[in-house]
């Protein structure tokens, strides 16, 4: 079976004015379609950089990156995923509806209101529908770009820090839609600086610093002898140590 | 040959640029008229008395087409430079890199919003001129060739739209932009004929102006509206057909090439 995701040696690195700073470095993995996937790792671990590259935001300058066998970047690979940025986003001019409405076409579909109404409701976003999303609280805004992110159905979810700014309450409306999607087939591949959801959504993990991978298995493996998968994941960390 | 896809996309992309500069119309519409309107007053109606006929006509009415021509002009370059520079602030401008949209349609939909914008504004100022004109001399001011205005006017506005792409990609601040504007477009406008006739130069200042595309643009609508200007039509039309596809290759590479990350 085709895997969701396969990545062969990827090299990213950055031009700095005097320097060339390495985000990724020979970095493989493979996904499977269907999984949900947890991708951790400490602040510029280069998670951030493989998920720009995988959605051509940013070049890569080594290997390949391949999304249901179609090379990253190319029509195909690009209609099979949806990003959901670790940043949040205003779009100053316009409500959520107009947004929702605007990202569809881009992915070639018209008419969309009725996936729009769905995926609102279920993110409980339905009373804001008219209203700019500059007016919309952090939360609000995440659960949003969560929406925008899923209008064209993509068979990969790239949810890169979703739960960041979203309080408890909502992060279980979150995770809740998030296994109800991966249960009816989509791909998730998460990354989050809560490894304890990680622990409990994620049947595979990947561990990464520094642009390489420290670890990839069952997160049950991973965790083997430890308590849970955050005193692993410290332990992986600091066993590489900071200039390793 | 784009898709039914790509082409739903392409309406997208131009749709949200039109409704962007539409929402705040007060600014984007009713601003230059405004600023059009008080160029109208200021050098028609005081001036018109003391500066002799241009090419034939009033300086009122010689002055309607290279007003109505900086209005589109500046607009058209403001409309996707601006854009430009606010998505990347606000973080969306990376949705048109991560969808399935070639960036021929992007664009091309940057730069007919731009056109429409340009034609709104010059519409509006032709508008307010031949009210001028009717107000002061007692009859409407024809215009010589409707379908060349159109054309001189979509000309212009794409080779700004195109400039106002570049300039929005290379631009790190809106001091940048505005730099470009006030440095390089705005002297490049007020020299390309807007106020004067190039005939009162002096003949070296004449053959430097000749340099300037703007000249052929402000002098293709002014050809257009009052059927008289310092430069043929066709020549006009040809070195503005030249800009449009120079601009348009540096739209289109800064749209692959560019920086689509948030500052």
């Amino acid at each position: 079976m085709t895997p969701a995701l396969h990545i062969q040696d990827l090299r990213i690195e950055y031009r700095l004015k005097d320097d060339v700073k390495v985000a990724v470095e020979r970095l493989s993995l493979t996904i499977e379609h269907g999984e949900l996937f947890a991708l951790l790792g400490p602040n510029g671990a280069g998670k951030t950089s493989m998920i720009s590259a995988m959605v051509s935001l940013i070049p890569f300058q080594g290997g390949e990156i391949k999304i249901f066998d179609h090379p990253a970047g190319t029509v195909a690979a690009k209609k099979c995923i949806g990003l959901v940025p670790q940043e949040l986003v205003s779009y100053g001019f316009f409500t959520v509806n107009e947004i929702l409405q605007f990202v569809s076409g881009y992915y070639g579909i018209l008419n969309n209101q009725k996936r729009i109404d769905y995926l609102l409701e279920r993110l409980q976003l339905q009373s804001q529908k008219n209203k700019l999303v500059s007016q919309l609280s952090g939360g609000m805004k995440r659960r949003m770009l969560i929406a925008k992110a899923l209008v064209h159905s993509p068979k990969i979810l790239l949810l890169d820090e979703p739960s960041a700014g979203v309080d408890v309450e909502l992060r279980t409306i979150l995770w809740d839609f998030v296994k109800e999607l991966n249960a009816s087939g989509m791909t998730i591949i998460l990354t989050t600086h809560y490894l304890e959801e990680a622990q409990r959504l994620c049947k595979r993990t990947a561990i990464m610093d520094h642009g390489k991978l420290l670890a990839m298995d069952y997160t049950d493996k991973i965790i083997a002898d430890e308590k849970n998968l955050e005193e692993a994941f410290l332990k992986l960390v600091k066993k590489r140590g900071p200039n390793a | 040959m784009p898709n039914l896809e790509e082409w739903i996309g392409f309406q997208s992309v131009l749709k949200k640029e039109i409704l962007r500069f539409w929402k705040v119309k007060s600014q984007t519409v009713f601003s230059p008229m405004i600023n059009a309107a008080l160029y109208l007053v200021v050098f028609g109606l005081s001036l018109s008395n003391v500066v002799p006929p241009q090419n034939g006509f009033s300086y009122t009415e010689f002055l309607i087409p290279g007003l109505a021509a900086m209005a589109a002009l500046n607009n058209a370059l403001q409309n996707s430079a601006s854009s430009i520079m606010i998505s990347k602030f606000h973080g969306d401008l990376q949705d048109l890199r991560i969808v399935p949209l070639s960036h021929n349609l992007i664009a091309l939909a940057y730069v007919i919003a731009c056109i429409v914008r340009g034609v709104i504004v010059a519409a509006a100022v032709l508008f307010l001129g031949e009210l001028v004109v009717f107000l002061k001399e007692g009859h409407w001011m024809a215009i010589a060739h409707p379908q060349g205005f159109i054309l001189f006017l979509c000309l212009g506005c794409a080779i700004f739209g195109n400039l106002g792409i570049w300039i929005g990609f290379i631009s790190r601040t809106f001091d940048h932009i505005a730099a470009f504007t006030n440095f390089i477009i705005l002297p490049l406008i007020y020299l390309g004929g807007v106020f004067f006739s190039l005939k009162i130069l002096h003949p070296t200042w004449q053959t430097v102006a000749t340099f300037n595309p703007l000249v052929y643009i402000i002098n293709g609508i002014r050809w257009s509206l009052l059927g008289a200007s310092d430069v043929s039509a066709p020549l006009c039309a040809l070195v503005s057909v030249l800009f449009v596809a120079i601009t348009g290759a540096l739209a289109w590479y800064s749209v692959k090439y560019g920086s689509y990350q948030r500052f």
